[in-house]
């Protein structure tokens, strides 16, 4: 019975798995590993079990961007609120604004908080969550030791804390960093995206026309992404902004992995496109309610 | 000796070049050896992870406990006096959870547990040379986490033991302590906490 998760494009790489293989990851499989249910995290570990895993500073940028500042936030809406439940209330009901695996990591942490012995006193909390905001990228950097060049030198995807005893400044000064960054970036966008651009065109390949979102209309994924690619081409912007990689994460994910990598991911609403058109090898991780569904089935 | 991927030891035997890639973990990554071969933007990358591990790479301890002559002084005494004696109550409760593991008994103790390891956050909070024992109290509340009682492992309980007894003898706990009673926890897997069951459709709807 032919595997429900393999397109045409993924058997071809299904040879190539069956030998050593450097699987290039994205940001849902940090999710998956370090946040998600156990399901998840065993059809991570079963995808690389005969290979090595890499990510870029771009994709602990995404995590930074999005998890870690979450969380940062939450810290100063309890701080705001001078109430841990008020806090918790008020961060969740922005929450849903936020894609649905960073909302549901970040619902799971204020969950587990609640649940700690005395939470309801905000100093006991705060440094609580501020002892595990500091640890996030340190777990981070221990799951995903090695790493690849990122070629669009994202400011935000080195940033760490400071190895010192705790203070709450090392959390309010990582988010300093991180906005200030935001405002200004310093890195490689302008280049990174002129060296895409002549790279596509001198191997024709055609990213995001009209015509190529109307023929993979069905992956929504994709198309939000070709319309913002459109946008980041014809802009007359000369400095690099946030706001595109914001948008684009996808998209640079792809164009980013090296060439002799599979990109492995659990996105399946853009990056099985982007590979096809990238034509890059692609590992897609089923979803939970896929495996939910395999594990509960009966024999 | 600690290792990890700040010690820089962390994962070597794991290393992989790719043809076209460059190593850029920001708490490994060496420069390149060569740097004149290497193209300007990862030339530009390496010197900004070179420049955010600069301040990573200076383990600083925010203590008062040593004066100019290199002694203990009298106030930080007095708080490693207080650390030590939480550290043996902490220690004793975790002893009575192993105790009782396996049996009903379990559910009480770890209650206890879990007080005396709020009760350490009161004792400590204010005691400026003990923040990175503090630091690993917490570790050990997130290690203990909500994890269903019942399921609990005794394995768990003995390694919270063991990174909670730094603090019954030792004069002085660092940054290093709290960092080594750190690897041994994750390595372990025990401080990922646990998920909602909630339906992740990554693949049902667009990514951010």
């Amino acid at each position: 019975m032919p595997d429900p998760f393999l397109t045409p494009w993924m058997i071809a790489t299904r040879s190539q798995m069956n030998k050593t293989n450097t699987f290039f990851a994205d940001t849902t499989v940090v999710y998956y590993r370090l946040h998600s249910h156990t399901l998840l995290q065993e059809a991570v570990k079963q995808a690389v079990a005969n290979g090595d895993v890499v990510l870029n500073n771009f994709v602990r940028g995404e995590y930074i961007r999005g998890y870690v500042a979450g969380l940062i936030e939450l810290f100063t809406v309890i701080q705001a609120e001078k109430s841990v439940s008020d806090g918790f209330h008020v961060f969740n009901a922005e929450s849903s604004k936020r894609p649905r695996k960073l909302a549901n990591a970040l619902q799971s942490t204020t969950v587990r908080f609640k649940g700690f012995e005395g939470s309801e006193d905000i100093k006991k909390t705060l440094r609580r969550l501020g002892e595990y905001i500091r640890t996030t990228l340190m777990k981070f950097d221990a799951a995903f030791p090695t790493r690849v060049r990122d070629p669009l030198g994202c400011d935000i995807g080195v940033m760490s804390f400071p190895q010192e005893t705790y203070s709450e400044d090392q959390i309010l000064d990582f988010y300093k960093e991180l906005e200030t960054t935001r405002d200004d970036p310093a890195c490689d966008q302008c280049s990174f995206r002129k060296n895409q651009i002549d790279n596509l065109t001198a191997a024709n390949i055609d990213l995001y026309s009209p015509a190529q979102q109307k023929m993979h209309a069905s992956h929504k994924g994709y198309v939000s992404q070709a319309e913002s690619i459109d946008k980041a081409v014809r802009s007359p912007k000369s400095e690099p902004t946030c706001w595109y990689c914001d948008r684009l994460g996808d998209t640079i994910i792809a164009l980013s992995a090296p060439k002799d990598t599979i990109i492995l991911t659990g996105d399946g609403q853009s990056f099985p496109v982007l590979a096809e058109i990238l034509r890059k090898s692609l590992h897609l991780l089923p979803s939970l309610q896929t495996l939910r569904e395999q594990r509960d089935a009966p024999g | 000796m600690v290792t990890g991927p700040n010690s820089g030891t962390f994962g070597s035997s794991r290393m992989h070049r790719l043809s076209d890639a460059v190593e850029t973990s920001p708490t490994t990554d060496p420069l390149p050896n060569d740097e004149a071969e290497q193209p300007q933007s990862t030339r530009e990358t390496a010197a900004k992870i070179n420049r955010h591990e600069k301040g990573d790479l200076l383990t600083k301890d925010q203590h008062t406990w040593v004066d100019t002559q290199g002694t203990v002084s009298v106030a930080a005494q007095i708080a490693a006096d207080k650390r030590m004696t939480i550290a043996r109550e902490i220690s004793a409760a975790i002893k009575r959870a192993v105790a009782s593991h396996a049996s009903i008994k379990l559910a009480t103790s770890l209650q206890l547990l879990k007080r005396e390891l709020a009760r350490g956050h009161d004792i400590l909070e204010h005691l400026k040379s003990e923040q990175d024992y503090l630091s690993i109290i917490v570790l050990a509340e997130l290690a203990l986490g909500e994890t269903d009682w019942k399921q609990l492992s005794k394995d768990r309980l003995m390694l919270i033991k063991k990174v909670i007894e730094i603090g019954e003898s030792q004069k002085v706990i660092t940054y290093d302590d709290y960092n080594h009673a750190f690897r041994l926890l994750n390595a372990q897997g025990y401080l990922a906490g646990p998920v909602l069951d909630t339906v992740d459709d990554c693949n049902t709807i667009a990514d951010e």
